[in-house]
């Protein structure tokens, strides 16, 4: 009696095989995706140090007028000030406010959930020290630092 | 494939013609997907590497502002107009005039010591548009912007708003573009721009005698 055998792959063979495969190809897409979000993430970070330097700029300007400012972004909504821009002149907490409305604005449209805080440790005062800190909601795939948010922190001596 | 044989004829089985066809459609679509997959990781690749080229550009001419405005001098400002200004610099040693300029049609930000001829130290650069922040009363806080100040309210002007598009070579995604980006496609070179600011701080000392204005708080 003649008996035939097929020669081929078994179904476990060929399990494994995809198996492998799809490892494969899904490490591929995992490491592309990573380095999209890093480079994405880098850019966001990027728009936030774009504020904090303008922040560091324009602040001690304003120095005297920070504990006052604490007090007023906490409660939105914040008089717009535009007309500061345009030339007319503006007293010293107008000017401030009209910068802070118009970072807040920017973060918004530029970087997901984008806002900024203003927090002090102790007095808003000379000797004190101030926190910047700017937030944005961010993909999961970067480990978000501040209470589920990206952040760009910096801490300041008044 | 198996041959058979049957009352002395051979015959021999394979693929019938619908099989045969119905592989060859499963295998396009399958080819189509991937090309079309391969496509878009491909355009998104693409992106990534035009995003990361601009973060580089945009950081380097940020760099090159802030070294330039930590050589301003004496009083600072001169004399300043939409996209030209006149300052004080001490780049080596003594604080001399330098006039600063947006060369538009050249992209390029340039700089002359005055009587001297002007040299780019920024490529890739339009739209610039600066504002300038004048104190009132001689205590170094602004209360005004204007785009263009004469000799006396620019020894008044404590801040310096740049603003300003930064450009790299490339075509924009088919998905479009983010906010505060756009393309242009002028003089046969493909450039993406996006829009930039900074703000340089000048040289200013209180002047405490000074009688404080109505608008002082």
């Amino acid at each position: 009696m003649l008996r035939t055998r097929a020669q081929g792959f078994s179904l476990l063979e060929v399990n494994i095989a995809m198996a492998v495969l799809a490892l494969g190809l899904g490490s591929m897409m995992a490491t592309y995706l990573s380095v999209g979000y890093r480079v994405q993430y880098g850019y966001q970070q990027q728009q936030a140090q774009l504020v904090i330097q303008q922040m560091v700029a324009v602040l001690p300007v304003y120095a005297e007028q920070l504990a006052w400012l604490q007090t007023q972004s906490a409660q939105p909504p914040l008089a717009d000030n535009a007309h500061c821009w345009r030339g007319q002149v503006c007293d010293k907490r107008q000017m401030l406010l009209a910068w802070w409305v118009y970072w807040q604005a920017y973060l918004a449209q530029h970087l997901p959930d984008g806002h900024c805080l203003l927090a002090c440790q102790g007095p808003c005062l000379s000797g004190g020290s101030l926190q910047l800190q700017v937030r944005w909601h961010g993909g999961s795939y970067i480990s978000a630092a501040c209470d589920g948010w990206h952040c760009l922190t910096l801490d300041w001596p008044l | 494939m198996t041959i058979c044989k049957r009352s002395g004829l051979a015959r021999i089985s394979g693929f019938s013609l619908l099989e045969v066809l119905l592989s060859l459609a499963l295998a396009s679509v399958i080819l189509l997907a991937a090309s079309q997959l391969l496509q878009a990781l491909m355009q998104r690749a693409h992106w990534w590497q035009l995003l990361s080229q601009m973060v580089v550009t945009r950081q380097s001419v940020e760099k090159s502002f802030a070294l330039l405005a930590a050589q301003v001098c004496q009083s600072g400002l001169i004399m300043g107009a939409s996209n030209h200004w006149r300052w004080h610099l001490q780049p080596a040693g003594s604080c001399e005039l330098y006039d600063v300029r947006l060369r538009a049609d050249k992209q390029q930000l340039q700089k002359r010591r005055l009587g001297g001829r002007y040299t780019s130290f920024i490529d890739s650069i339009s739209a610039l548009r600066v504002s300038y922040g004048v104190s009132g009363q001689g205590d170094c806080v602004v209360r005004q912007w204007l785009p263009e100040v004469s000799d006396q309210l620019a020894q008044q002007t404590v801040l310096l708003r740049l603003q300003f598009a930064v450009g790299v070579p490339g075509q924009p995604p088919v998905y479009g573009l983010p906010v505060g980006w756009h393309f242009d496609n002028a003089n046969d070179l493909a450039m993406l721009w996006q829009t930039s600011e900074l703000v340089v701080g000048l040289p200013c000392t209180v002047v405490t005698d000074t009688k404080q204005d109505g608008l002082a708080l």
